[in-house]
């Protein structure tokens, strides 16, 4: 009698096991179905994050026809004074001159590196203006440069340089890629509020925006400099001195403008 | 509460510290203080350092906050969604870091303490959604 009763315990037992063992391993495959659920709608938020990310700002050029940070451009420069090559207060003690080509990859580097803060720190406080002088033989092969430059010039015609320079740079693609054509240009320029196109299309081949390159050529010249981009900072009227840079760590340049900045 | 979930939410913490200081900043135009020179002001004036206008801070303090009001949400949702937030940011955090190293060229030890966070906020946050038993087990 006592036997029969402690086998059914035992069978009791080892059936209260069995179920013990079949709901982990049922909920073990659904936590597991549950992981990867959740890991596949992490991967498309991420997903999403990184494309609006590039769209809304990082560089590296599109190919898809679609302007990029256009709304970052615009927010950039506002408020800020501009006429033709000058970005700032045209009074800043200091100024900064930049000359660059717009197909440069480095010079593209710059811009999306130390440039803005040196924007909210000197430019925008009215102590720096910076100055652009675009050259153009990056592209030479094929007259690109050349093409971005005089479109760049024409929209300083109408005080759009720096945004145009700035939008040309987050849509830049490979330096031995010919792509400077003028249905990229309308849409860069298309992509700049107050920039009248059309206009800026037919002063582009103009005889002053022809000078100012010239201009721009033989001041990287007689600067010495061999390749873009290259600095130059000092008092506003007063001799320039070349940055020597090593890198595009702000401090790499505040340190030359704060320089000029106590001497002026 | 066990100590996953202690672990989680103290980690999550420090998290929302770093990001509430660094929006803080933000917002404030102050320059976040900073071991390697420029390295921190050149990483937050950069193009990368908003997502759809905004600040890329704010949006880590909402996932800092996120993890930590999930962990009082029960059930397998609850599990869930710590997890799901935290593989988005340690997700996100990685892209963040790329673009530090390969495309801004600085690095921010803000932005690198919060991406370690964000990754231990992974690990555990998985282990927690395997290992936590069907009731009882949530914070």
């Amino acid at each position: 009698m006592s036997s029969r009763t402690d086998q059914k315990k035992r069978l009791r037992a080892e059936r209260q096991e069995r179920e013990r063992q079949r709901a982990a391993v049922s909920r073990r495959n659904q936590r597991l179905k549950l992981l990867g659920a959740v890991l596949a709608a992490a991967a498309a938020v991420v997903i999403v994050a990184i494309v609006a990310s590039s769209r809304g700002g990082g560089g590296g050029g599109s190919k898809s026809g679609k302007i990029e940070g256009a709304a970052e451009v615009t927010a950039r420069f506002k408020g800020i004074p501009q006429n033709d090559l000058v970005l700032g207060d045209p009074n800043a003690p200091v100024t900064f001159v930049e000359f660059a080509d717009l197909k440069c990859p480095v010079c593209q580097r710059y811009t999306l590196s130390a440039f803005p803060t040196l924007v909210d720190r000197y430019v925008r406080t009215g102590k720096v203006k910076m100055e652009l002088q675009l050259q153009h033989f990056v592209g030479s092969q094929n007259d690109d440069s050349e093409h971005a430059a005089r479109m760049a010039l024409a929209a300083g015609q109408q005080n759009k340089l720096w945004q145009f320079a700035e939008l040309f740079y987050l849509n830049q693609q490979s330096e031995t890629d010919t792509y400077v054509n003028d249905v990229f240009l309308r849409r860069l320029g298309s992509a700049i509020p107050g920039l009248d196109v059309n206009k800026a299309f037919s002063a582009r081949d103009g005889q002053a925006v022809t000078q100012q390159l010239s201009q721009a050529s033989s001041a990287f010249n007689t600067a010495g400099f061999t390749g873009t981009p290259s600095f130059a900072v000092g008092k506003s009227g007063g001799t320039l001195t070349p940055i020597d840079y090593n890198s595009f760590d702000v401090s790499q340049f505040s340190g030359p403008i704060d320089k000029a900045l106590g001497a002026s | 509460m066990r100590r996953t979930e202690v672990a989680i939410g103290a980690i999550a913490l420090v998290g929302l510290g770093i990001a509430s200081y660094l929006t803080y900043i933000h917002y404030a135009g102050l320059q976040p203080l900073c071991l390697a020179s420029g390295g921190c002001e050149k990483v937050q004036s950069s193009h990368w350092s908003k997502l759809a206008g905004i600040p890329v801070a704010t949006i880590g303090l909402a996932g800092y906050a996120a993890i930590l009001a999930s962990l009082f949400v029960p059930g397998e949702t609850g599990l869930a969604a710590t997890a799901l937030v935290a593989l988005v940011g340690f997700g996100f955090s990685a892209y963040l870091t790329y673009t530090e190293l390969f495309r801004i060229h600085a690095v921010c030890q803000w932005c690198v303490a919060s991406a370690v966070l964000m990754t231990l906020l992974a690990v555990l946050s998985v282990v927690r959604l395997l290992t936590a038993e069907e009731h009882g087990a949530y914070a």
